[in-house]
């Protein structure tokens, strides 16, 4: 069975289509190069849902490879190995259902260079399954910077015709905004790897960097909280924590729809991730002594940027705020250091990925028709579009915390992993104070809806939601009720 | 005397064989003969690789009253050489087309050039050392200023001044160390510096031969010229100057850095220091450019100061890592020039000029955008695999080198936003109005620019190879 | 008298020389000022390997054959430099060193 199910296929395999689908020889044109991207990313998607299925968390996927005979790279002790464990495996799911549903919405936003956009999509989703199942420091490094090339193109670049040339402009200044701060998080990341690796061998480890020879406990603790203040600083810009996140709504907002899905549903769960598996995993002993800054940091991320959301205009922003806003929700699950926070956290990712992507959706739908994003000027959707309006408002309740929904679940979990968090005082109260959230988030998102969907007088022209609109908002749907009804399905797997 | 040549000067002679043959070749052979200049002077380069097989390696050789020698340290470094004359040689077909009458006369001032070079390397005698290095010096001059046009002579005035200012504080850094040894020879020096307690005129003398050597690699103080130079130069005399003596330089300082000039501990902080602040001033000047080619010169500063950095903090690992990263900058180097030799340097040098270029020619803009990413140490390139081996080494040096580490790893963030100015306008669509160039390379050109570039893209694949042969080369210095 | 001529004497010609020529090479505004300049430090730096030469190498004489080779490469850089002087001079008409700066 591990010959058929293995992680390299599972990474490589988008990289390969990619390659593909760029290459002279595959025709140009665009209904069959999107027909071949759906069929490869559903697909892809259930070549997942098996490998989940035959998941076994006492014998994790490991795949190795070598070139010719040897390491990638021997002499630092550099693998090109690859782990999955069951935290990943869920994440790996969550990133294919999510480009699954990013290429099917692809087809009403996307109208130029479909050979390239397609390509650059599967390059950033084999990017984002390396860094998910990565077994090596360096390799999860090398995912993480190979991730910056697709996203610069698909934030930068105009895939619609563009309403004016303004926009471009804002797309390709934001962009560049973007690969900025993630490249000085990358790179005060690569100190912190480097950091790691050599005192891990010069305290008595081996000469290795794959996540699995690293015992970061004979270091000593002063290099352990600068090592790992260094991979939080890395972490931080993706996630992003507060004061590294004014690319967030940048990029968000000027993107096209399904990019913003993707950057939204996934690119930031990239961060969470990677504190996960660096901080929390690999030095716990540092992480202890920095999780009171860091709960406090989390708890000005979840409140303060819902009071920013709240005064948005532009839907994009609210949203692109409210995932920030969520992402601190996910960090405060880790610093609870418990298995409660800790499987609420990985639970709010997945949930928080299926929401905002659903909102990205809408706001999508809402452009196409309007051609505008401003909620005071919006109007009357509910009128002219009554199966969106159901849909928007199932998915904003389920965005708000509404039971029946899991994010309702992840929320309230996060915030019980956090108060039975055992060692700081610290942690206690900020899980205190970031309960107002459940309101806040309410405040924003029902503003939205409010103005937006109310009101106004019915338009002919406008059309309601076409099939393809249909599947995705309704599979991004299933799967919040999926998962609000039976958590345990992901509770359980992370087996905490 | 005779052994002496038939054990490591075979090459060399082989070169200055060839040397001879062009400029008489350059007096007898009618005018419109001179596309063969190129064949005969690839011929002598590719005859001084073969005979490379010849020189001793094993134990170390010493010849010519111990002022040459040669290991396997020596080999590789007149291998690379030796392949990147090669390379430059191929590229020089634009400059000779222009030049008709001189061309022998250029391939010979081209073939001395790398004569020069391969002598800095396998000198152990600061006599040698200085002799060779005006050799090269003297050809670089003389290939600058070849280009038609009064920039390439102002680019090879400002370096002819600057080079001989700083070779006269470096030889007066050498004449102390003369007076406190007794000698010019790196063997004798180094046993007399084991053997006795260094003094203070010891340190100021190597810091001021450091000083002397590190202006030829574009490192402070000694390193305005890099940008005037690199914008007058013609592309292919550039691919020849940002390789060759700086492969030749490293060479040598690395060398000397262990053996004669290694008891200095203020030697160390003083380089180390000078190449973070190169590395400052670099990539900081490099951000308000907009010609092509004043980036690539202060990215090559830039890089030379990081090298410089993880060199100067002297250990056997270090200098594998220097090693690795040289070759791979070179041919990253080479590639890079060799794309804009082939856009020709009669058009301007704009980063807006390049506009839209890629959607003309797929592949050789998508082979110059593989090296430019090498450059900004993007994975899969080689360049980002020699990085990552780069900062191990500075990493092991010690944790006061850390903030040193910290200031690079920043700096590389201007870095990429420099390459990303010179990257994005040519994938950017413009009007079907503005008329794009569509590029005419001939075969040489192109065999340059896609082979460099799969070879930047197998190291950054499968790099281990290669590392392992710079632990070997390293370790048996 | 004669016999209180030291080698630091010779020495200290020496580097007045070279620093002479070194500040001058760098502040002269005059291209000639500054290729004489770069000729001081020349001399300056073969007065020290021929001291050096006398009163610290019994044996191989190296500073000597160094200052040789030295003058020698000199004498040659000075003449390539004019050479290129005299081909920029065609286009400017100047020796001032502010008037070369078109790169």
């Amino acid at each position: 069975m591990s010959i058929i199910l293995s992680i390299p296929f599972l990474v490589f395999l988008p990289l390969i289509i990619s390659a593909l689908i760029i290459s002279p020889i595959f025709t140009s044109n665009e209904i069959v190069v999107r027909r071949f991207a759906k069929g490869v990313c559903a697909f892809h998607f259930l070549y997942t849902i098996l490998m989940l299925g035959f998941f076994n968390a006492q014998n994790p996927y490991i795949s190795e490879i070598h070139f010719m005979g040897m390491d990638w790279i021997q002499s630092l002790g550099i693998k090109f190995i690859f782990k999955a464990d069951s935290v990943s495996m869920i994440l790996c799911a969550l990133t294919s259902f999510v480009f699954f549903v990013a290429i099917i919405a692809s087809k009403f936003n996307i109208r130029t260079n479909h050979k390239f956009y397609y390509s650059m999509q599967f390059l950033l989703m084999s990017a984002i399954l390396g860094i998910f199942t990565a077994g090596d420091m360096f390799l999860f490094f090398l995912f993480w910077e190979l991730e910056m090339i697709p996203a610069y193109f698909l934030i930068a670049e105009k895939w619609s015709e563009p309403a004016n040339i303004e926009f471009y402009n804002d797309n390709k200044k934001s962009a560049i905004k973007f690969i900025l701060f993630t490249f000085f998080g990358s790179m005060v990341m690569l100190l912190g790897i480097l950091l790691l690796h050599y005192y891990n061998m010069s305290s008595g480890g081996t000469l290795s960097a794959s996540f699995s020879d690293i015992f970061a406990n004979g270091i000593p603790l002063k290099i352990q909280i600068l090592i790992s203040t260094c991979l939080l600083i890395g972490f931080g810009v993706k996630l992003p924590i507060i004061p590294l996140h004014s690319w967030l709504p940048d990029a968000h907002t000027n993107a096209a729809t399904p990019v913003s899905m993707v950057l939204a549903g996934i690119l930031l769960k990239t961060g969470g991730y990677g504190i996960f598996r660096f901080n929390y995993q690999l030095m716990p002993d540092a992480f202890k002594v920095i999780v009171p800054v860091l709960a406090i940091l989390a708890l000005i991320n979840i409140i303060y940027t819902a009071f920013v959301a709240y005064a948005q205009i532009d839907i994009k922003r609210i949203i692109a705020y409210s995932s920030i806003s969520n992402m601190g929700l996910v960090l405060l699950g880790l610093c609870a250091i418990n298995k409660i926070g800790l499987s609420a956290s990985i639970f709010h990712m997945v949930s928080h990925g299926l929401v905002t992507c659903g909102l990205f959706m809408i706001a999508g739908i809402i452009y196409l028709r309007y051609k505008d994003r401003n909620i005071n000027t919006l109007s009357g959707i509910a009128a002219n579009m009554p199966r969106l309006y159901g849909f928007a408002v199932l998915i904003i309740l389920a965005s708000i915390g509404v039971p029946l929904f899991a994010p309702f679940v992840s929320e309230i979990l996060t915030i019980i992993g956090a108060m039975n968090s055992d060692f700081s005082f610290v942690i206690k109260c900020t899980a205190l104070l970031s309960l107002p959230l459940l309101i806040l988030s309410s405040c924003y998102m029902l503003k939205f809806l409010h103005n937006g969907f109310f009101g106004g007088e019915i338009n002919e022209k406008i059309n309601d939601i076409s099939v393809h609109e249909f599947i995705v908002l309704a599979s991004i749907l299933g799967g919040l009720v999926l998962f609000g009804l039976f958590p345990n399905v992901i509770l359980e797997m992370i087996g905490i | 005397m005779l052994n002496d040549i038939f054990n490591i000067l075979l090459p060399h002679i082989a070169i200055g064989e060839f040397i001879i043959l062009l400029m008489i070749l350059g007096i007898f052979m009618p005018l419109r003969q001179f596309k063969y200049s190129r064949l005969v002077s690839i011929l002598g380069i590719v005859t001084a690789i073969v005979l490379l097989s010849t020189v001793q390696t094993e134990p170390q050789y010493f010849g010519f009253r111990n002022s040459v020698m040669s290991d396997s340290y020596t080999l590789l470094f007149d291998f690379i050489i030796l392949s990147c004359g090669f390379l430059c040689a191929i590229l020089s077909r634009n400059i000779i087309y222009s030049i008709k009458r001189h061309a022998y006369t250029y391939q010979a001032i081209l073939l001395a050039g790398i004569l020069g070079a391969m002598n800095i390397v396998s000198a152990n005698d600061f006599l040698t050392l200085f002799v060779s290095m005006e050799l090269m010096g003297f050809s670089i001059y003389f290939l600058i200023a070849a280009a038609k046009g009064y920039y390439s002579k102002e680019a090879a005035f400002k370096y002819l001044i600057t080079s001989a200012v700083s070779s006269g504080v470096f030889l007066f850094g050498v004449s102390y160390l003369y007076g406190i040894t007794g000698s010019l020879n790196f063997s004798v020096i180094y046993e007399y510096v084991t053997e006795n307690e260094t003094s203070l005129l010891y340190s100021v003398s190597s810091i001021l031969i450091a000083l002397g050597l590190i202006s030829k690699l574009a490192i402070l103080p000694f390193a305005n010229w890099v940008v005037d130079v690199y914008k007058g130069c013609e592309s292919s005399t550039l691919a020849y100057l940002s390789t060759i003596p700086k492969l030749a330089v490293f060479g040598i300082v690395c060398r000397l850095l262990v053996f004669p000039l290694g008891s200095s501990f203020e030697l160390t902080f003083v380089i180390a220091i000078l190449s973070l602040i190169t590395a400052f001033w670099a990539n900081t000047y490099a951000i308000r450019e907009n010609n092509v080619k004043a980036i690539l010169a202060c990215s090559s500063a830039a890089n030379s100061s990081y090298i410089m950095l993880a060199a100067s903090l002297v250990s056997v690992y270090n200098l594998s890592t220097v090693i690795f990263y040289l070759i791979c900058y070179v041919i990253i180097n080479i590639a890079a020039f060799a794309y804009l030799n082939i856009y020709n340097d009669k058009n301007p040098m704009d980063v807006n000029s390049f506009a839209g270029i890629f959607y003309k020619n797929h592949g050789l803009t998508g082979a110059y955008a593989i090296a430019i990413l090498g450059l900004a140490g993007i994975p899969i390139t080689s360049g980002f695999i020699a990085k990552i081996y780069l900062f191990t080494a500075i990493v092991k040096s010690g944790l006061i080198f850390v903030p040193f580490l910290l200031t690079l790893l920043m700096l590389m963030v201007f870095a990429l936003f420099y390459y990303l100015k010179i990257l994005l306008p040519m994938f950017e669509k413009c009007d079907k109005n503005t008329d794009v160039p569509t590029l005419k390379a001939v075969f040489s050109q192109k065999f340059v620019l896609v082979s460099c570039a799969i070879i930047i893209i197998l190291i950054g694949i499968c790099p281990e190879k290669l590392i392992e042969l710079c632990r070997f080369i390293a370790y048996n210095i | 008298m004669m016999n209180n001529i030291t080698m630091y004497h010779y020495l200290f010609i020496g580097l007045f020389m070279f620093l002479t020529g070194f500040f001058g090479s760098v502040f002269a505004k005059n291209i000639i000022k500054v290729l004489i300049s770069i000729e001081f430090m020349l001399l300056g730096i073969n007065i020290n390997f021929v001291t050096f030469g006398t009163y610290c190498d019994g044996l191989d004489f190296e500073g000597y054959i160094m200052s040789l080779f030295y003058i020698g490469i000199g004498a040659v850089e000075f003449a390539v430099a004019l050479y290129l002087f005299y081909l920029m001079f065609q286009k400017k008409d100047s020796d001032n060193i502010q008037k070369y700066t078109d790169l």
